[in-house]
């Protein structure tokens, strides 16, 4: 809503504030300015003073010309010292000052100069170390000196030291192992773990191992690769031994191992010519067993040219009664993974799935999708409330799923998991096969099967139809533990797989737990809200045009000094309002106002004929049974203050006829704005974690404050004056213009000295309109409602007496 | 029909056209050169001469931080240009440089996606890309698959006598 009016800004006062408080400002900024300048000048510096003729000729005999020599004195060298420095092997004058700086005199800098700069000299001097020392260390690549002493502390000479410093081992680092009988080549071995590689091609390892580890595993007679892998996949130093004792090499060990057999058992089945799985198939068959099984899984795994990938899964399995399948044939296709590279870094992945089909023994088959609280997707193959009946079926899955692939500077890794997610049956035999499309040629063919980071599977590659085709076989039962995983990588040349910007922004979107469709949801209905308030406004909550103002010279039919002001100040109500009241009532007869020593009191002179209802309940307010209320005094202040609700609350009510606020078209721009809230907040399918909750938070408060600002802008636009408001609007601006020129002749002296019948009779409404009377001069003349000083009625001090406090004694004086 | 007088002489007019002419043309060119001009000044604080700064361009560098990378790595303008035209970066076509490699044999194995360290393991052993592609593809390193192609095996048949415990 706007008043229309032209006249809303501040006072002259104001201007003069504002004035007074930008000059010092300025001046002080321009005071900075010359200093700046001043210091930043040729004033800066004082040139060198001329050398006198001695002093010439002084120079002169060293060898010096008279430039060269005011640049020697002006850094206090002398003639004779100067031509030593030369001697010395340092020419200028100011590399001089810097050696003498160091504490070099020219004798000493003549030995360092040619070796170091000098500070490095004369950091290699201050701890005590010759020129030739200096020159040893720098040459082993110890060029600081602070390191030559540490390495010197632990008790190194400069070749060894040389050794440790150009592997990157600090002096700090040194000691344990080299007492551990390290050298540094095999401390570089044994310290750090394997590498991992970034984009940048940068390698960097996280793991690093202690001493004492390094020292228990190759006193054992370990190699570090085998110690480090062993820590990697949880076999502790006593295990290792044992199987050593027990005459297994490493990983033979962990393979009798993860077949379930301690190293004596082990090496018995050994002997009887068994392998590990051997051993272990003989041990299951021995056992009855009436667990479920599935006896077979094979996933034949195709990567489509766009990057989807296109898997059928063939389970063969086995029902036994009583076994694990109670219901429907489960199997789980999760909603997050992890995408390992060969490289042994990863990225989270969100793969999508569709195209989902089943069949049982050959047959169609439903396969109901249940989402649990992870988002994972569980097919009930069957069908929700099927039973798989007993015995061996043959259960087939097809699906296509996206975001499988890893794209690297010079090839592209697709990894997945067969069995990426412990299996509540085991499984027999596994296999899986993956194709290439055609022209892209296989880079390696890597992955797991077994236990952690065991590779227990066969990989081959060869060609059908042109495309490269890669076999994988477990050669282990995944049946011991839960843990036990199968997961294929296969890398491959680049360029013969191109997903299409859609696809990406998809994939992007799940990996970022829907982010994308949120936001896509917070601009849509952003866009819909704003909409929506801009049709509103334009419809209802534009101001209707400001008619012609004309130079009025009385206030508009029906409006009092304290309504003008309401309207003019945006519905507040301040002390000026209830000052404009207060005079306007006098000047009806209803009270006088009496002034003594500064001090107001207001005086009830006859009834409040002719006043709005609100101003007789001011005077009702202010004098309740009595006749007199002294301004300042006792409750006179919140009595006052009291009063100027019941105006707001009066005038409000006056204010409504005039203008509307169009609340009601505010409501569905709400709604809209809640809904858009609730759905990009329901979209959102963010992992659980600190992270995550801190997002959420923000994420939520910004959509909040984002639609709330916009609502609070439009209920301020959505706000115009009806017809009646506006012509009020028009005659105000009238009135204010005649009564302003008027004002303004009389504090100019253009008109008759003292207050004319005219400008008396309105100065109620001139107070409320804020037009400046402060200097002008009431005459108990013109204005009968006033006693006091012999100056006149000053509207400023009255004004001010609303706030002022006065103290009893003066008062009742 | 008598002649109205102009407010403004012929040769005025044809002169204040003329200067418009001129300044359409200096206006603009005076702004290139200005910024021509800071953009030469910037790049001589990390050590190009104008003269260095204009070749640079004129192999299409216009970023100052890449141009720095490539002349780190030892590269001429013109060498760089080629080197990235081929998608290499500059850390990478040095290295496949100091590995030996020119521009187009760099392109060739990388293409198949070898690394500079690989590509001069399989080139010592005398085999063409196409060869190390085939022998990598099986799991062979270079050494293995040298011995096995030295006994007569191709890739396929060398992989499956491995698989069954066999050797060269």
């Amino acid at each position: 809503m706007t008043t229309g009016l032209p006249y809303q800004n501040g006072s002259p006062h104001c201007r003069m504030r504002t004035m007074q408080i930008r000059r010092p400002v300025l001046i002080a900024f321009a005071c900075v300015l010359l200093i700046t300048l001043y210091h930043s000048g040729p004033h800066a510096g004082q040139p060198d003073p001329p050398l006198t003729p001695e002093e010439q000729q002084r120079w002169a005999e060293s060898g010096f010309v008279p430039e060269d020599a005011l640049i020697w004195k002006r850094v206090g060298i002398g003639p004779a010292e100067a031509r030593e420095w030369v001697m010395a092997g340092i020419q200028f004058a100011e590399w001089a000052n810097q050696w003498k700086g160091e504490g070099f005199g020219p004798a000493d800098a003549a030995k360092w100069v040619r070796i170091a700069n000098v500070y490095t000299a004369g950091e290699f001097r201050k701890r005590g170390f010759s020129p030739a020392d200096a020159t040893a260390w720098m040459e082993t690549g110890v060029g600081s000196a602070l390191r030559a002493e540490e390495f010197r502390e632990i008790g190194l000479g400069p070749k060894e030291a040389g050794r440790w410093w150009k592997l990157k081992f600090y002096p700090q680092e040194v000691p344990p192992w080299r007492d551990a009988g390290f050298g540094p080549e095999e401390t570089l071995e044994w310290k750090y773990g394997k590498k991992e590689y970034h984009n940048d091609g940068l390698g960097y390892s996280r793991t690093v191992f202690s001493v004492e580890w390094a020292r228990e595993w190759r006193g054992g007679g370990f190699t570090s690769d085998e110690a480090k892998w062993a820590t990697r996949i949880g076999v502790k130093f006593p295990e290792a031994i044992q199987w050593k004792r027990a005459g297994f090499g490493l990983s033979e060990a962990v393979r009798w191992k993860d077949s379930g057999f301690a190293p004596d058992q082990a090496a018995r089945l050994r002997a009887e010519g068994l392998n590990p799985v051997e051993a272990e198939e003989r041990r299951d068959a021995a056992t009855a067993t009436s667990e479920d099984e599935i006896t077979s899984l094979h996933a034949d795994i195709s990567l489509r040219e766009d990057g989807s990938v296109f898997v059928t899964e063939s389970f063969e399995v086995l029902n036994r009664p009583g076994g694990a399948i109670r219901g429907c044939f489960e199997r789980v296709l999760p909603a997050h993974t992890t995408l390992w590279y060969r490289s042994s870094s990863s990225r989270d992945a969100s793969p999508s799935y569709s195209h989902v089909a089943a069949f049982i023994d050959e047959s169609p088959t439903p396969a109901d999708v249940v989402k649990d609280s992870h988002g994972d997707r569980i097919l009930c193959i069957g069908g929700k409330g099927s039973q798989l009946a007993e015995g061996t079926h043959a259960v087939t899955i097809s699906y296509v799923t996206e975001d499988r692939l890893i794209t690297l500077r010079d090839h592209e890794e697709l990894f997945f998991d067969v069995i990426g997610r412990p299996l509540r049956i085991p499984v027999r035999r596994a296999s899986a096969t993956i194709r290439l499309p055609r022209g892209a040629d296989v880079v390696f063919a890597d992955g797991f099967a077994g236990l952690q980071e065991r590779k227990d599977f066969t990989a081959r590659v060869h060609q059908v139809d042109g495309s490269d085709v890669v076999e994988y076989a477990v050669w282990r039962p995944l049946t011991l533990k839960p843990e036990m995983v199968f997961q294929v990588s296969v890398g491959f040349t680049k360029g013969f797989v191109r997903t299409s910007l859609w696809k990406k922004a998809r994939q992007f979107d799940r990996q970022t737990g829907r982010l994308l469709t949120s936001l896509l949801i917070l601009v849509v209905g952003f866009c819909g809200t704003i909409s929506y308030y801009s049709v509103a406004w334009y419809r209802v909550g534009r101001d209707p045009k400001a008619g012609m103002v004309l130079p009025e010279f009385e206030p508009p039919a029906g409006a009092s000094p304290a309504f003008i002001r309401y309207i003019l100040k945006r519905r507040r109500v301040d002390d000026v309002s209830i000052a404009a009241t207060l005079v306007h009532l006098a000047q009806r007869g209803a009270i006088r106002i009496e002034e003594r020593e500064g001090v107001y009191q207001l005086r009830k002179a006859g009834s409040a004929e002719g006043c709005a209802s609100y101003e007789r309940d001011v005077l009702a307010t202010v004098f309740g049974d009595i006749d007199r209320f002294i301004m300042g005094v006792g409750r006179a202040r919140s009595i006052l203050l009291g009063v100027r609700w019941k105006v707001k609350r009066a005038l409000k009510a006056e204010y409504q006829s005039y203008f509307v606020s169009n609340a009601r078209h505010l409501w569905p721009g709400l709604l809209v704005s809640g809904a858009t809230l609730l759905g990009s907040l329901i979209v959102l399918n963010l992992r659980t974690g600190r992270k995550a909750e801190t997002f959420l938070t923000m994420y939520s408060g910004f959509q909040i404050t984002l639609f709330a600002f916009l609502g609070l802008l439009f209920y301020f636009l959505l706000k115009a004056p009806t017809r009646e408001g506006r012509t009020l609007l028009d005659g105000i601006a009238g009135y204010r213009d005649a009564l302003a020129a008027n004002y303004r002749k009389e504090e100019g002296g253009q008109s008759d000295p003292g207050m004319s019948p005219f400008l008396a009779r309105h100065l109620p409404y001139a107070m409320a309109l804020g037009i400046e009377c402060d200097r002008l001069a009431f005459r108990w003349a013109s204005t009968q409602w006033f006693t006091g000083r012999s100056g006149g009625f000053s509207v400023r001090d009255f004004i001010a007496s609303i706030r002022r406090r006065v103290p009893r004694k003066r008062a009742s004086a | 029909m008598s002649e109205e007088r102009s407010g403004m002489n012929v040769w005025r007019a044809r002169f204040l056209v003329g200067l418009i002419a001129v300044g359409a043309f200096l206006v603009p060119y005076a702004c290139a050169m200005l910024i021509e001009n800071a953009l030469v000044q910037s790049w001589a604080r990390y050590g190009f001469s104008p003269e260095q700064t204009r070749e640079w361009w004129r192999h299409g560098f216009r970023s100052r931080a890449t141009a720095v990378q490539w002349r780190a790595s030892r590269f001429e303008p013109r060498e760089a240009a080629s080197w990235e035209t081929n998608r290499f970066i500059a850390a990478e076509a040095k290295e496949w440089k100091q590995a030996g490699f020119d521009l187009a044999g760099a392109a060739e194995w990388r293409r198949y996606a070898f690394r500079h360290e690989e590509a001069g393991e399989w080139q010592a052993t005398g085999m063409s890309v196409g060869d190390a592609v085939s022998w990598r593809k099986q799991g062979f390193s270079p050494r293995e698959a040298q011995r096995w192609k030295e006994a007569g095996h191709s890739p396929m048949n060398a992989a499956e006598r491995r698989a069954a415990g066999g050797s060269p």
